[in-house]
């Protein structure tokens, strides 16, 4: 595996705040690596370092081998950002959208055209060649913004929130937009909040809270770290005197951390311990008379793993 | 799906030699300026898009039409024109057109460039601009030609208006030459304030109220300063205060141009001789208005001439283009300031590893 995305001990600080606290992140070639936290948690101004638009305060990022810090016009030619929030110019079409973002990476006229067909042909945007950048639907100004961010053929794309304000439809589009990115050699690096959108597109992840990362690897990796730390739902048969002393049954249990009852009768139960452990747990209910009808752990996803990495727990059992 | 064929671009790869630490302007490299065309083409569509553009100039230019018109028919009405009364037809059309030009010159530079980097900020489109290799350097220079280029449209597309001057004679070729001189130089450099001020502010409507009181205070405020401190002549101090406050007037420069052309206008030369001195005969007088000797210069050159002052005019709005060029891209943003090669704190990245 080679990181062609890497940072060490990154640090932006602005007056009264600390944005980013000492960020080490590796990004793998050819990954479709998220960033997921909480608003606030320091992705963007990750990803705006990385981007060249921010100066860190200490630390190094590198791009491709290229310090950002040091070498910023040579990063600029390997990678391309997608900010969170952008605009058009609103005098344009969308040929020469792209066009200018061409001539700016100083590729020559004749490459220039078919360039522009071919990325207007990849983003699905090729009956709109002529059209004003301003009369495109948020969809498709995204797709275009995309687009401009490959002129250049980068090595890496940074986009920040790139599904924000995206459609369900949208959203389907832009996620098969990246697989096919993925697959024609680029690493993305994506930040978002939503993070089922993040769960089905990342092959990695990194989970970022108050400036520093949390847990980072496959998805499947970082669940295996927290799974001493799994929720586990069971359902009971009886009324509901029989799974309130489930309940209370389970809560008294030494490595149960945590039991409630949901809304649809389910116990959850906030479970410290391995498969074994939970085995044994089972065992114990069906011994003390409880007639369990299902006993399992939670689907895991990534949501899941984010509250539990950002939880105190969550953070002991990384540590 | 189509596949995208890899792109060459100039000099994708990273180098073998990387520039020094912290510099971003290190050599020359052709190809960091091609975003100065890349801009300037972009701006120029959009702003050339569309009748506004059109229909100012051509008002423009009818405004001026208008004008001349109105001057050539009271000409009309002289009977018997002499050659030395279309002499000064000739040189009035040339100093007038010459000044309203650096009047519409003064007036437009700033509005026309004090958005060129607040509304990308205002847009969400800096940085998309700023994400790619261009220069500072070459971001300020693409939207100060950007900004211009439509301005010097408008003068230029009025030079066959001014020359009707060569119809009735008094003035040459070289006379517009020198007025251009100064005129361009004059747009740059008014220009390049409102970049400046575009650059260091986020909203471009601060950005023109900027630009037009550091015009303002360059032109009007330095020449009132100069009145102000010569009045005190009055008070029977006879030097003149420091010339220098004139040369960041343009319209001085181009009066200087106007009277090197006809020998009217000599506003600079008159203001270089003391108080108490004729500028034309060079005799001194007391304060009662009596006769008491000569003057500096007198007998060597008791007329004075023009075409000293308008060259220091052109250098200092040359220098003044160069220093707003230069504040511009340091204020651009934080990362692509130029700085003197500063010794970075070398943090050690730990080896990649080579395989899964």
């Amino acid at each position: 595996m080679t990181a062609i995305v890497r940072t060490v001990g990154l640090i932006k600080r602005y007056p009264g705040t600390l944005a980013v606290a000492g960020l080490d992140l590796e990004v793998a070639e050819g990954e479709i690596f998220g960033l997921v936290g909480p608003n606030g948690a320091g992705k963007t101004t990750t990803l705006r370092i990385l981007a060249t638009l921010l100066s860190a305060t200490s630390g190094e990022a590198e791009i491709a081998g290229i310090s950002v810090r040091r070498n910023p016009d040579q990063a600029r030619r390997v990678l391309g950002f997608m900010p969170d929030v952008f605009g058009v110019y609103d005098d344009m079409k969308v040929w020469e959208y792209l066009d200018f973002f061409a001539r700016c990476y100083g590729i020559p006229a004749e490459k220039r055209r078919r360039m522009i067909g071919d990325l207007l042909d990849l983003v699905d945007l090729g009956d709109k060649r002529d059209s004003y950048v301003q009369g495109l639907s948020r969809g498709m100004q995204q797709r275009l913004c995309l687009a401009h961010t490959l002129v250049h053929d980068p090595t890496v794309l940074l986009l920040d929130e790139p599904a924000s304000g995206l459609d369900p439809r949208a959203r389907v589009e832009l996620r098969e937009l990246l697989r096919e990115l993925r697959a024609l050699g680029k690493t993305i690096v994506i930040s978002s909040h939503i993070l089922p959108e993040l769960e089905e597109l990342c092959t990695s992840v990194a989970i970022v809270d108050h400036g520093q990362v949390l847990a980072q690897g496959r998805v499947a990796d970082i669940e295996k770290r927290l799974r001493y730390g799994a929720v586990l739902r069971v359902r009971v048969i009886g009324d509901t005197d029989a799974v309130e002393s489930a309940r209370a049954f389970f809560a008294a249990e030494a490595r149960v951390a945590s039991a409630a009852v949901l809304n649809d009768g389910q116990i959850e139960l906030g479970f410290r311990g391995d498969d074994a452990e939970s085995a044994e747990l089972l065992a114990a209910s069906i011994r003390a008379g409880i007639r369990v009808v299902s006993f399992a752990r939670a689907a895991s996803d990534l949501e899941e793993l984010f509250l539990q990495v950002t939880s105190g727990g969550g953070r002991e059992a990384i540590a | 799906m189509t596949k995208l064929e890899p792109v060459a671009v100039n000099s994708t790869a990273a180098p073998a030699e990387v520039p020094a630490a912290g510099s971003e302007v290190v050599g020359f490299d052709p190809g960091r300026f091609a975003g100065v065309s890349a801009i300037w083409v972009r701006e120029l569509r959009g702003r050339m898009r569309g009748k506004r553009a059109f229909i100012f100039l051509t008002f423009y230019l009818g405004l001026l039409t208008t004008l001349l018109w109105l001057a050539l028919r009271t000409t009309e009405a002289l009977p018997g024109l002499s050659a030395i009364e279309s002499t000064m037809i000739g040189r009035g059309i040339f100093g007038g057109v010459l000044l309203i030009e650096t009047l519409v010159v003064v007036g437009l530079a700033p509005a026309y460039t004090a958005g060129a980097i607040s509304s990308e900020r205002e847009k969400q489109t800096y940085d998309l601009l700023a994400v790619t290799p261009i220069s500072s350097l070459a971001i300020v220079l693409g939207k100060l030609l950007s900004g211009l280029s439509y301005l010097a449209l408008i003068v230029f597309a009025s030079l066959p208006i001014a020359s009707l001057a060569f119809v009735f004679g008094g003035v040459g070729p070289e006379d517009f030459v020198r007025g251009y001189v100064v005129l361009i130089l004059t747009g740059l450099g008014i220009g390049a304030i409102g970049v400046w001020c575009s650059a260091a502010m986020s909203r471009t409507q601060s950005a023109t109220v900027a630009a037009f009181i550091v015009t303002g205070g360059l032109i009007v405020g330095a020449t009132a300063l100069w009145l102000a401190l010569d009045s005190r002549a009055a008070e029977g101090v006879v030097e003149r205060p420091p010339q220098a406050l004139l040369m960041l007037n343009p319209f001085i420069g181009q009066l200087d141009v106007i009277c090197e052309a006809t020998g009217e206008g000599c506003f600079a030369q008159q203001a270089a001789v003391p108080r108490d001195v004729d500028p034309f005969t060079g005799a001194r007088f007391d304060q009662q208005g009596q006769a008491v000797g000569f003057g500096p210069g007198f007998g060597a050159r008791p007329l004075p001439r023009g075409g000293e002052f308008w060259p220091k005019v052109a250098l200092v709005y040359l220098a003044i283009t160069a220093l707003g060029v230069f504040a511009a891209s340091q204020s651009i943003s934080p990362t692509r300031r130029w700085r003197p090669a500063p010794r970075l704190p070398k943090v050690r990245l730990p080896e990649a590893p080579t395989d899964d």
